[in-house]
């Protein structure tokens, strides 16, 4: 049994959702199949665009000029990275994202220290440590991944900034919440509005007011807004450990923009492999419930995620990407990814490109060290776009030809 | 040999993407989570029970859907399940709901005497008491044996054959369904065979009887093997039969013999059935008729295991005149036979009540859904009617004879109250 599409799209994290989205977009008929969810409830849900070369990076902007020709940024050019972003920007607009590509922000980490990142949601934005004044750093008793002290402690010792650490309990708390459970509870008024009692007694003079990023789901803009009317001042949200609950806003305001704008799609299905066709791929073999499935299309973008969400496979001996089976140069282990041209097409050994009708974006793709240099996202959206603006070029040459 | 299940666990990363989509952990702290029950504590099991702490997961599966590593969260969890050491009071209960086909096979012989009973109120309260099936539980209402007949005595039409399965739902609660599959297939020139009434073993199964479950699956693909040896599909109208039939036979019963096997590549959806001959250019679009109805679509979680996309709702935009809303919440809650257990039927419900307070907000004339417990608890918690999409294609098509028994809803309504 076959199935049809514009663009088959392989991965529903970020990369692979952008692509999809400006796909769909578009006009095109965009087929969405991943073996998962993707990543983005792992990430804070911060842009990193480019944080750190061969030290800490000021301007992404200017940063990327000094990348090396084989790194994605520099292959597609700043320009295009920034027509990313803003595509990012409108495409979410419901998460109001602040900031932007000339100059990054520093975002305290959940251990205290200082991340810097070019755009990131209004209540995480809020955060910036170089903004001055004194901060109260508020932890949850039956949090056990988040001490407030230790990050106020941390961000002390950074100089600027004065924070002091507190610890409250939370109404309703069991002895051991995990992020999911406090984000859930504190959309029920109540809660937090007993909850803010309880900080706005402890925390003295202190000019922002900073929480792990729990403060709630779906309903997070009334919980910021209920927060900040009784404690009377500026709060915001500092990254934690997984469950992200930033990121899972992110990952749903996605899901919800893929479904509206008519992408397709079948999640839990992993691509096994392809079959040949004119273009190089014809189709992408897809293990269902009991039967593989052939997706047919002119055009795809694999988005699978890298080492770690399942795009690469590393062994003893060697590297290779899981679907078209590309093998993959060596390298450490943070950059591992598939070498592609300007268009994002896979290379050979040779540097020629192997495959004419694939794109690939996100953490598979190669040449750059996104933990190190601080570009994940930044990388997963500028690729994302990019496969699509070629797809959509690739589709359109159909359309004329046919 | 090797157990892929098991050695699922080790791809687990500890990344919690199976604890954000879990709908049963979002509303009760009495399941801690699949990853917490499942990967995590698997490496203690050994086959045996060590905890209670599994006996909440409804076996939705969106675990493992989510799951970006492959690991088979929900057959472990529904293995495990499987192993808690029960009270007698409580084995009977999960035999009584386990065991479908054998209570439908008693209990049509009198439908009417059996409906009386459950839609009585004092029954009801003392069958919670001493047996622990919820008062308000939504419970199916036997066919009238009439209709029962109809359909079982249809006789296959011209065209290219296949095997329709109805299952326990089919064959005594909604009989009028398999006769407007049967005729949907028959106006795209396909001939359904009627398999024999069975149950496709997934109730025993969730109900911790894997002995009976199995049995069950042995059986029909012992029937079926003639058809499916000649390449003859089997379709279902039950998404969780399919499901059973397609891969949870192997994964969670762990049943590897080649006419499962077979079985299992041969079984498909009917609306995935439908969507590949329309892919094929075979179905017959021009004669769907409008039909000017607000529709609110729900895939349902068995659904989605399919890993087939949305074909139902693919199907559905071919009729013109539907106004379709599509359901952006995960499961109705009730799981099959779990939202049915006195002490489950509250979490059952909390975890639907995003699904019931949207379709409410969208104001849909009727519901479609796939699976027949769904659609029960559905209509029980919503109020609003809801069908099998096929019905919907059936009624475009103008095809007539069947008909879906308006009473049905009525009684199931006021069960609610
Ligand atoms: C365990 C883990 C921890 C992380 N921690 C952090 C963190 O602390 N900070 C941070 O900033 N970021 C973190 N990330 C995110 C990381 O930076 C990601 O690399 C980045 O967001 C990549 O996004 P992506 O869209 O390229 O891929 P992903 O978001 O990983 O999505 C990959 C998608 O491809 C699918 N896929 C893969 N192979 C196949 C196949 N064969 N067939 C079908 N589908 C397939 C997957 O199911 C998934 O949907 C983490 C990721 C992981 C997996």
């Amino acid at each position: 049994m076959n199935r049809r599409a514009d663009a088959v799209v392989v991965g529903a994290g970020l990369a692979g959702s952008i692509a999809a989205c400006r796909l769909a977009q578009a006009g095109a008929e965009v087929l969405l199949v991943a073996a998962g969810e993707g990543s983005m409830g792992l990430a804070p849900a911060w842009l990193d665009v480019l944080g750190r070369m061969s030290g800490p990076v000021s301007s992404p902007l200017a940063g990327m000029q000094s990348l090396p020709d084989s790194h994605p940024y520099a292959r597609m050019g700043s320009g295009v990275v920034q027509e990313a972003v803003e595509f990012f920007s409108s495409l979410v607009s419901s998460l109001d994202y602040r900031g932007g590509l000339e100059d990054n922000m520093a975002l305290p980490t959940s251990l205290g220290g200082r991340h810097l990142c070019a755009m990131a949601p209004p209540a995480m934005a809020a955060g910036n440590l170089d903004r001055a004044g004194s901060v109260a750093i508020v932890g949850i008793g039956a949090m056990r991944d988040f001490s407030a002290c230790l990050v106020a402690q941390n961000l002390s010792a950074g100089g600027a900034l004065s924070a002091q650490g507190v610890t409250v309990d939370f109404a309703g708390a069991g002895a051991d919440l995990g992020n999911l459970d406090v984000a859930r509870r504190i959309q029920e008024p109540k809660l937090r509005a007993q909850l803010g009692a309880e900080v706005l007694a402890c925390i003295g003079g202190a000019e922002r007011v900073g929480f792990p990023a729990v403060l709630g789901l779906g309903a997070h803009q009334e919980v910021v807004g209920d927060l900040e009317r009784i404690l009377g001042r500026e709060v915001f949200e500092i990254a934690t450990v997984p469950p992200s609950v930033p990121g899972l806003r992110l990952s749903s305001a996605l899901a919800v923009l893929r479904r509206t704008l008519g992408v397709k799609e079948v999640i839990g299905a992993r691509v096994t492999g392809f079959v040949p066709g004119p273009g190089g791929v014809g189709g992408l073999r897809v293990r269902a419930a009991s039967r593989s499935q052939i997706y047919e299309a002119d055009y795809f973008v694999i988005a699978s995620g890298g080492v770690l969400g399942g795009g690469i496979e590393v062994g003893h001996q060697a590297r290779s990407e899981t679907i078209l089976g590309l093998q993959i140069p060596e390298g450490p282990l943070g950059s591992l990814g598939v070498a592609v041209d300007n268009s994002l097409r896979p290379l050979g050994p040779s540097g020629d490109p192997v495959f004419q009708n694939v794109a690939f974006a996100g953490a598979t793709v190669g040449g750059a060290d996104p933990i190190g240099e601080l570009s994940s996202q930044g990388i997963c959206v500028a690729t994302g776009y990019l496969a699509a603006e070629v797809v959509k070029a690739e589709v359109a040459k159909v359309a004329r030809a046919k | 040999m090797r157990d892929e299940v098991v050695a699922s666990t080790d791809g687990c990363v500890k990344c919690t993407i199976c604890e954000q989509a879990c709908p049963v952990a979002a509303v009760t702290d009495l399941f801690p989570g699949p990853k917490y029950v499942g990967p995590q504590a698997e490496r203690f099991r050994h086959g045996d029970s060590v905890d209670r702490s599994v006996e909440y997961c409804s076996g939705c599966g969106a675990c493992s859907v989510v799951c970006p590593q492959g690991v088979a969260v929900a057959e472990l969890n529904i293995r495990a399940r499987a192993q808690i050491p029960r009270s007698r009071r409580e084995t009977l209960r999960n035999l009584a709901l386990g065991d479908t086909e054998s209570v439908a096979r008693l209990a049509g012989l009198v439908p009417g005497v059996a409906n009386a009973l459950l839609g009585n109120r004092a029954v009801r309260r003392v069958a919670q008491w001493l047996a622990g099936v919820h008062r308000l539980a939504p419970l199916p209402a036997f066919a009238p044996r009439r209709s029962v007949r109809s359909f079982w005595t249809k006789s296959p039409g011209e065209g290219v054959p296949v095997v329709y399965f109805p299952g326990c739902s089919t064959s005594w609660y909604e009989p009028w369904l398999g006769e407007m599959v049967v005729a949907v297939l028959e106006r795209n020139g396909i001939s359904a065979q009627i398999a024999a009434g069975r149950c496709c073993g997934l109730p025993a199964q969730s109900n911790g009887f894997f002995g009976l479950a199995a049995r069950r699956v042995a059986r029909i693909a012992k029937e079926l093997g003639a058809p499916v040896a000649k390449g003859t599909p089997v379709l279902a109208s039950s998404t969780s039969c399919a499901l059973m039939l397609m891969s949870e036979a192997k994964d969670v019963l762990g049943i590897e013999s080649d006419p499962v096997l077979r079985l299992a590549e041969a079984t498909w959806d009917v609306s995935e059935f439908l969507l590949d001959l329309h892919r094929q250019g075979r179905l017959d679009q021009k004669g769907l008729s409008p039909i000017s109805r607000r529709v609110y679509y729900h895939p349902p979680c068995q659904q989605r295991r399919h890993l087939s996309g949305r074909p139902a709702l693919e199907l559905l935009a071919l009729i013109p005149g539907v106004e379709i809303i599509e359901s952006t919440q995960y499961c109705c809650g009730i799981a099959g036979t779990y939202g049915l257990k006195a002490e489950k039927y509250e979490v059952a419900m909390e975890v639907g009540r995003g699904l019931f307070s949207e379709i409410a907000d969208s104001s849909p004339e009727v519901v479609a859904c796939d699976s027949e417990t769904c659609r029960w608890q559905i209509t029980h918690a919503s109020g609003v009617p809801s069908v099998h999409p096929v019905e919907l294609l059936y009624e475009s098509y103008g095809l007539s004879g069947a008909r879906r028994p308006l009473r049905q809803d009525a009684k199931r309504k006021s069960a609610r109250r």
